[in-house]
């Protein structure tokens, strides 16, 4: 079963992820994430102070870490639409759960190098001190974004899947990122129903973590933040499970994604 | 059971509903019954929209009936999917359905890792299968740079990944030149002789002639007729076929022959350097000379009377 999965993770992982070639990959998963982690350190520092610089710096890694993350794991499940391979998969004999899972899996250690350009941004190029982190707690928080950013993208693959359009969705999560998780505007600033829907959105309490973390903080401190985490992780991934069933179950009845 | 695959009253009627409440209903099945002995190679035949692709859509569990029943190998295609999908293989014609950036071999592995075909058998299955189809040499190319053959042929190689005792091919020639179409063909009496039965869907008369033991002419979602090809042929043959090559046409031939009692119908094409001449003519309708008192001698190149192909067979029964 295990090799079963690998297989699939890694052949849905070479053939939809359209950024999976050098040029791309580059551009997409090392430079960009780094020139918005520059771009919104410089502009603290400028516009106000060291602190707010740090704050923004750290934000926009874990923007960094979900979006690219994102991006790949909505491609996985746009490109079987475009690529009309969506009949073989609903008309074998696979474990569904395996096949909707194994689309996101191999997108979260690609986060990584996302988050190691961002620091190595941060530190070489702007010269942030991240001196009192507490690196374990740290990657910790990472490790939880990425999977619950996984997570809130699968749920995402299956509506831009359904209505045939990545770009719509993709950019439509990106501003939830950066709106709603206290990557740069801080959540007590937001109105109530913007701040609650921030309570549900994946990065939100594992960035909260990693801020405690980047100032020392161990991984007891942060439990709590890395526990609402994954349970948000959770409700996607059951959210994203059942649409990806109701898909399957819709196009029997219609043949709406033949095409 | 004899019957690899049973229809029984089969209904589809698909239903597009618009944002302003509208309703649009499009019937592609209205009562379609089928019955295909196992281990034959039974051909679907119909105009483009007449429900052939339906019909194998809903018979390899990618599709509901609205109406009626189902069965393959004895399973019920609604409530027994994954025993149906256990004994099914299937071809799709056309570009898409496998993966451009997956080398062949890769492809292969991956759709029997996804039908639970254990590793190592997967990869021998997948070695044989390249070697029977042809791709063996090209095993390691990225499907993205083969030809629409070669990804027609790597389309039969995925439909039979499983060793399926049945194997739906939905126009698996269309569009390939004639070398590879050949190729192509000549794979599905293979499998016949390995006891596997075949569903065939084709527009192309020949192929169903040469490659069906039996078929089943389908229009407006329903069969207008089925039997073996030459049951299908004798139903026309109320029709006689007079054949004529000629060196040149003259303006107004056709419409002279037409007018002739006992002709059925008339039409002439370019063949080659010259022009074939074909007159449609009822049994007892002595009309050979009446036709050759049109044309002058050293016009006329050949003439032979002949029955009516299965093309014309089709012509006929679906007007």
């Amino acid at each position: 079963m295990l090799r079963n999965f690998y297989i699939q993770s890694v052949c849905s992982y070479k053939a939809l992820f359209n950024w999976l070639n050098w040029p791309a990959f580059v551009a997409v998963i090392i430079v960009t994430p780094s020139v918005y982690v520059a771009m919104f350190g410089l502009m603290g520092r400028f516009a106000r102070d060291e602190a707010t610089a740090a704050a923004f710096i750290i934000g926009m890694t874990a923007n960094g870490v979900a979006q690219n993350l994102s991006g790949g794991v909505i491609q996985s499940l746009t490109n079987e639409r475009y690529g009309g391979t969506l009949p073989f998969l609903f008309a074998s004999r696979g474990s569904r759960l395996m096949m909707f899972l194994s689309r996101g899996m191999l997108h979260v250690p690609t986060a990584a190098m996302s988050l190691a350009a961002c620091l190595l941004t941060a530190t070489l190029l702007l010269g942030a001190d991240l001196g009192p982190a507490n690196w374990t707690a740290v990657l910790a928080c990472y490790a939880m974004m990425a999977v619950s950013g996984m997570c809130f993208a699968l749920c995402g693959g299956n509506l831009a899947m359904s209505i045939s359009s990545f770009n719509f969705i993709y950019y439509g999560m990106m501003s939830f990122f950066f709106i709603l998780t206290g990557a740069i505007i801080p959540r007590s600033e937001l109105p109530g129903v913007l701040r609650l829907a921030g309570e549900v959105m994946p990065v939100t309490h594992a960035l909260e973590g990693s801020r405690k973390a980047y100032e020392g903080s161990g991984i007891g401190s942060i439990a709590g933040d890395i526990g609402l985490e994954a349970l948000v992780a959770l409700g996607y991934v059951v959210v994203g499970y059942a649409m990806f069933r109701v898909i399957e179950t819709f196009q029997r009845r219609t043949g709406a994604y033949d095409e | 059971m004899d019957e690899a695959i049973l229809c029984e009253n089969l209904q589809r009627t698909f239903t597009q509903r618009s944002l302003m409440g509208g309703k649009r209903e499009t019937v592609a099945l209205r009562g379609l019954n089928l019955s295909v002995p196992r281990g034959s190679v039974f051909g679907l035949l119909g105009p483009n929209g007449a429900g052939k692709t339906t019909t194998v859509r809903i018979l390899s569990t990618l599709l509901t009936p609205t109406g009626g029943r189902a069965c393959v190998q004895g399973f019920d295609v609604m409530k027994q999917t994954s025993q149906v999908r256990r004994s099914i293989g299937f071809v799709l014609g056309g570009d898409r359905g496998l993966y451009g950036r997956l080398t062949g071999k890769e492809n292969l592995e991956y759709f029997a890792a996804l039908n639970h075909v254990e590793p190592r058998l997967a990869k021998r299955r997948a070695d044989e299968l390249l070697e029977k189809v042809g791709l063996f040499e090209r095993r390691d190319t990225l499907v993205e740079q083969y030809s629409r053959g070669m990804k027609q042929r790597l389309h039969i190689a995925r439909g039979l990944l499983t060793d399926p005792e049945v194997v739906f091919m939905d126009e698996p020639t269309i569009g390939l030149d004639p070398q590879v179409a050949q190729e192509v063909r000549s794979i599905i009496p293979q499998l016949a002789a390995q006891g596997k039965t075949v569903l065939l869907t084709t527009h192309y008369m020949f192929e169903a002639d040469v490659l069906c033991e039996r078929l089943a002419l389908i229009d407006h979602g329903e069969i207008v007729a089925s039997g073996s090809p030459s049951e299908i042929k004798q139903r026309v043959s109320q029709i006689r076929v007079i054949e004529l090559q000629l060196r040149e046409s003259p303006a107004g031939l056709v419409d002279s022959i037409t007018a002739l009692p006992g002709v059925v119908g008339a039409s002439a094409l370019p063949d080659g350097m010259l022009t074939r001449l074909t007159v449609q003519v009822r049994p007892n309708a002595d009309v050979r000379d009446a036709v050759l008192a049109l044309i002058a001698e050293e016009q006329l190149e050949s003439v032979l009377e002949r029955e009516p192909t299965l093309e014309e067979a089709y012509l006929s029964i679906l007007g």
